[in-house]
């Protein structure tokens, strides 16, 4: 278990090698954290986050930065903190961004085309946090 | 990368792996279960916007 923790762990630094060492670690904590208490679920969660290729790695950030703006997004429609139409937009902008993580994942190789459309859906969630950042708490 | 970026990703890999464990599998595909968080944020998101409108 503690041998396909380290494993994982080195896996998950190497995957996170674009990302600062705070960064790192940070997300490293925070799926150890995640990990179910039972040791049979925490070995099985272990295995599939070792066998994940460090592209996959690089992706899930971003992919999973989609599923929280737009959570975000509802969240401050909801509360009334922004309109319809800045929703509507927000969505627009993240099935732009979806479109471009899609794209990135398609290619899977890691290559520079596949880097570009991730910064390119970075961009795009960038400006919906920006578009959300405008609204008052 | 964000906190809750972080903690998103964290509680995202535990659902899969225990909805894949509910199944009987033992694997699951990262990248499958992050579109199925997104596809599930994006319906919140639409239904919030279908709410708002007059």
């Amino acid at each position: 278990m503690i041998r396909v923790l380290s494993f994982s762990l080195l896996a998950l630094l190497a995957g996170c090698a674009g990302f600062g060492r705070t960064e790192a670690l940070g997300v490293t904590q925070a799926l150890i954290a995640a990990l179910p208490q039972d040791s049979a679920q925490g070995s099985f969660l272990v295995g599939t986050l070792a066998d994940s290729s460090s592209f996959e790695m690089i992706m899930a950030p971003v992919k999973t930065r989609l599923a929280v703006v737009r959570r975000a997004a509802a969240k401050a429609l909801k509360e009334q903190r922004i309109d319809v139409v800045t929703a509507k937009e927000a969505l627009r902008l993240s099935d732009k961004a979806s479109a471009k993580i899609d794209l990135a994942w398609a290619d899977k190789q890691g290559t520079f085309a596949a880097k570009l459309a991730l910064t390119d859906a970075e961009d795009l969630l960038n400006q919906i946090d920006t578009l959300l950042k405008g609204a008052p708490k | 990368m964000k906190v809750d970026v972080a903690l998103s990703l964290a509680s995202a890999l535990r659902g899969a792996a225990n909805k894949a464990i509910a199944e009987g599998k033992d694997e699951f595909d990262l990248m499958d279960a992050l579109s199925d968080e997104a596809e599930d944020a994006r319906d919140e998101l639409v239904d919030a916007i279908q709410e708002a409108q007059p």
